[in-house]
């Protein structure tokens, strides 16, 4: 069992051409900037936006090859879609929302409504079947919302940003209802997320999108190691520089170089961890080759760490211990030595 | 608009307002409230009152069948067609309703366009009938209909019909489970505005179905008829068609009547 798109459709103002392949028991994050168009690639999935050129299939069955003739209209496509909103329907009880896939898919309306019964139970929101959706909190309607697209037993599951629409407290209790029925859910699971949390606590496999291409995809590791965007970078938490490389020395646009050991020459991308950064009250000595005096433009505790944001031609991000910032007698506004091991700055192809 | 308003405005508001008060107040004052009852039971009331309400709800069914699919198309083409279509439908609202009447007699009178074939046909004669009053009235209540329901439809949101297909319902299914049910106040307050609108029609109705008792006489054209000979009569007639209104408006409330 398993999804495959290649295809490019018009998606608002620009052109979208997506490439990427889902599993049966595996669920896909994409994740990119707003307006990548990663909200498209499910709209195309599921049959809401046909597409121009190319072909999505499931296992051997034809979805839509940009053809008329070609195309399956969404209700016999067998997907599930969790909207950013929940998207009930106002006008009937939160059985009624759970139920409406069932019937229209055929089944008696009293079979139906047992069944969404059992659904509204797996989801913790028995006691409100006969709730009308405005009586629910955002948290609650996501849930059934979520029941609902599960109930009809889809064989591929999209899901855009679930957990936009709650609110912090919800979207943790959200997260964790989501990911023990993501892990039930056999069929292809592929995801949207805005916040790299949701990515890398509910995905195996990470598809990033930018400006309506696939820039990069591979395990939540791979994609971590080395991320070959900015915005993939920020994502995890890296520096990163884009500049062009001669001799293993990297010129970034303002003219500012860093020595970077294995860099081919021409454009490149690189990135630095902020662990990799070494912090000095004075000048230090020995082997770094990249050496220079930085403005502290401020610090800000981390989960583990302090992260000093440091300002001067080379703007980074380094982490270092609540301990070393007291005994570098680090504050907003002084100014420290940084040292960077030329074999810590990665460089890749830009 | 919560800002401070000119004081000046008051003035003309203050008439504007009072323009409006005084004839609903010389009708009520004016009636024969004594009589009221007895004038109201009289046979030529009840059959013009009988016939109207028939009339005007056919009308108003007519307008449903067919203005609903209008409003549909209206609210998803696009291009010069629909621009066409749109000054179409909303022509009768701004026409005199006697040009609609003379209009109407040409297209679907005995001589008409496509009348005189319905008559060599099928023996159908159109106007001068009571089927010519429901034609006449759904002629000048559908436009009300239909941009009602397409500005309903318009601010209808997509998302659920997405929703709802994902969900495996078809085009149909979507439309009557989730569409039709999410405008419901745009359909009945549609449906409301046809009827009064339908049931006060007066011009074109005289002009294509005539001033028939018991025929083609509806309300507005008993009153006229009234007026000439019965005055009394024609204020009777005419405090039950102010009730009448004032019970649609109770009807409109949520949608006309809206108070933040």
């Amino acid at each position: 069992m398993s999804l495959s798109a290649d295809f490019s459709a018009a998606a608002g103002s620009f052109e979208l051409a997506a490439r990427l392949q889902v599993g049966g028991g595996e669920t896909v994050a994409l994740v990119g900037p707003n307006g990548a168009g990663k909200t498209s690639v499910l709209r195309a999935v599921a049959g809401l936006l046909p597409i121009r050129a190319g072909v999505i299939r499931f296992d051997e069955q034809v979805l839509d090859d940009g053809s008329p003739a070609g195309f399956v209209p969404p209700e016999a496509r067998g997907v599930g879609f969790v909207f950013q909103q929940p998207l009930l329907f106002p006008h009937l009880s939160v059985m009624g929302n759970v139920a409406f896939g069932l019937v229209a898919r055929g089944m008696a309306r009293r079979a139906a409504n047992a069944h969404a019964a059992g659904w509204l139970d797996r989801v913790g929101l028995a006691d409100r079947a006969r709730a009308m959706p405005g009586e629910l909190s955002g948290g609650q309607a996501q849930r059934v919302a979520l029941a609902r697209a599960l109930a009809t037993t889809p064989r591929i599951l999209l899901l855009d940003e679930p957990l936009a629409a709650a609110d912090a407290t919800a979207r943790l209790e959200l997260r964790r209802e989501l990911r023990s029925q993501l892990q039930q859910f056999a069929g292809v699971r592929l995801l949207v997320a805005h916040d790299a949390v949701d990515a890398f606590a509910l995905a195996d496999r990470i598809v990033v999108v930018e400006q309506g291409r696939v820039v990069q995809a591979g395990t939540v590791a791979e994609i971590c190691g080395s991320p070959r965007s900015r915005y993939v970078a920020d994502l995890v938490g890296l520096n990163c520089f884009s500049g062009t490389a001669r001799d293993g020395v990297i010129e970034l646009p303002n003219g500012a170089r860093l020595v970077a050991s294995g860099a081919r020459d021409g454009a490149v991308f690189a990135t630095v961890h902020p662990h990799a950064i070494s912090l000095f009250r004075e000048r230090p000595s020995g082997s770094p080759r990249n050496v220079w005096r930085a403005p502290v433009l401020g610090i800000e505790p981390a989960l583990d760490c302090q992260r000093v944001r440091l300002g001067g031609e080379v703007p980074l991000v380094a982490e270092v211990t609540a301990r070393a910032v007291s005994e570098l007698q680090l504050a907003t506004g002084g100014e420290v030595w940084v040292a960077l091991k030329a074999t810590e700055v990665r460089v890749q192809a830009g | 608009m919560r800002s401070r308003q000119p004081a000046l405005l008051w003035l003309p508001a203050s008439l504007g307002a009072l323009f409006f008060v005084l004839p609903l107040l010389g009708l009520l004052l004016r009636a024969p409230w004594a009589e009221f009852v007895g004038e109201l039971l009289s046979p030529p009331v009840l059959q013009a009152l009988w016939l109207s309400v028939r009339c005007a709800a056919l009308a108003t069914l007519l307008t449903f069948v067919f203005g609903l699919p209008l409003a549909v198309w209206l609210a998803t083409a696009a291009g010069p067609s629909r621009t066409a279509v749109r000054v179409l439908v909303t022509l009768p609202m701004v026409l005199p309703p006697v040009v609609g009447g003379v209009a109407l007699l040409l297209a679907y009178g005995r001589r008409g366009l496509f009348g005189q074939w319905l008559d060599a046909w099928f023996g159908l004669v159109l106007p001068f009938s009571p089927v010519g009053v429901v034609l006449a009235a759904t002629y000048v209540a559908m436009p009300f209909f239909v941009l009602t329901v397409e500005a309903g439809l318009r601010s209808f949101d997509h998302r659920y019909a997405d929703a709802a297909a994902s969900l495996g319902a078809g085009p149909w299914r979507v439309f009557t489970r989730v569409t039709l049910p999410m405008i419901a106040p745009s359909l009945g307050a549609g449906l409301v505005v046809a009827f009064a609108r339908a049931l006060g029609e007066f011009g074109a109705t005289i002009t294509f179905a005539g001033n028939l008792a018991g025929e083609t006489r509806t309300m507005p054209l008993a009153v006229y008829q009234a007026l000439q000979t019965d005055p009394q009569g024609a204020i009777v007639l005419s405090v039950l068609l102010v009730m009448v209104a004032a019970l649609l408006l109770f009807l409109l409330r949520r949608h006309w009547l809206r108070v933040a």
